[in-house]
């Protein structure tokens, strides 16, 4: 996986967050196997790390249902994640991975997708997170991604 | 299905949290009178959907009435799914179907979601109007009753 992968992941989940579908659309469709491996990293630190700035380290259960509810009636739409997936993937804090590990790829992206989109537009000045959350994400996704390839 | 006193008993026990009460009837109850409970359970709860929330636009209160419902019976360990519990609720308005074909895992954790979110519909209501479901909900099963012997006595099963 190379710089470029990260670029690319960073513009397809900036696309994503501010809402420029046009620019997500065609980042997306053109992601080779690296950059998907990148935006997978990428998209679980960013998540993580959004969870962390909005419930602190050891998110409720109370908080969780009850954000949830809310981002899909509000945010996110009732059938865009089921409630199940979007609480395991807030709940996955340090120590919890494991209800990460449980889902398939394809839902867990999903529903961090969908998670990290509802905690950016919480209100109005949830979405200044981004830049700061992304920047994070980067750092923690190459850092990664070094000690991979030092292995 | 015959609903007797008993099942309105255990119903109201049931809902208002007296455990002891309803293992005690349930200790001694019949399989054939734990099935007309389970349907008189089933009717009353479809009733207080109904009466709770009145139309298909009601999506987004089902989703936030069943989260609240999920914090109050133990968060994420209330024994049942939040998709599990609006799908229920969502059929009993006309949103989606009837959930078909379930586990016997799945239908546990049915009875659950029931019993669990109408408690919290009974607690929205005045004493009155639960008890005025209950009434509607035991005539309606007994009218039930009456039509199943009607037909069977047409079909002349009975005389033997």
């Amino acid at each position: 996986m190379t710089t470029s992968s990260i670029d690319s992941a960073v513009a397809e989940l900036r696309a994503f967050l501010t809402g420029d579908m046009d620019t997500w659309r065609r980042l997306h469709g053109t992601q080779d196997s690296d950059a998907k491996g990148a935006f997978a990293i990428l998209l679980t630190t960013a998540c993580s790390k959004a969870v962390e700035n909005r419930f602190g380290k050891q998110p409720s259960a109370e908080d969780i249902i009850d954000f949830v509810s809310d981002a899909r009636v509000r945010t996110i739409g009732p059938d865009t994640v089921p409630a199940e997936d979007a609480e395991k993937v807030l709940r996955a804090t340090p120590g919890h991975e494991d209800l990460l590990t449980s889902m398939n790829a394809r839902d867990r992206a999903g529903a961090q997708t969908a998670m990290l989109y509802a905690l950016t537009h919480e209100t109005d000045e949830s979405q200044n997170q981004v830049d700061d959350l992304l920047a994070h994400a980067v750092e923690v996704t190459a850092a990664y991604l070094r000690q991979r390839a030092a292995r | 299905m015959n609903i007797d006193d008993e099942h309105v008993t255990a119903l109201r026990a049931l809902v208002t949290g007296d455990d002891d009460a309803f293992d005690r009837i349930l200790d001694n109850a019949s399989p054939e009178w734990q099935d007309a409970f389970a349907y008189l359970l089933g009717s009353v709860f479809l009733a207080a959907v109904k009466y709770r929330f009145v139309n298909t636009e009601s999506r987004p209160d089902i989703i936030r009435f069943v989260a609240r419902s999920r914090i109050r019976h133990g968060g994420d360990q209330a024994g049942f799914s939040p998709s599990m519990a609006e799908a229920l609720m969502g059929a009993a308005v006309g949103i989606n179907p009837p959930p078909a074909d379930r586990s016997e895992a799945e239908e546990d954790e049915n009875a659950a979601a029931q019993v669990a979110l109408l408690k919290d519909l009974a607690g929205e209501l005045s004493y009155l109007d639960f008890e005025s479901l209950l009434k509607a909900a035991r005539e309606e099963l007994s009218k039930l009753d009456l039509i199943g012997q009607r037909n069977v006595q047409a079909s002349g099963v009975d005389d033997g």
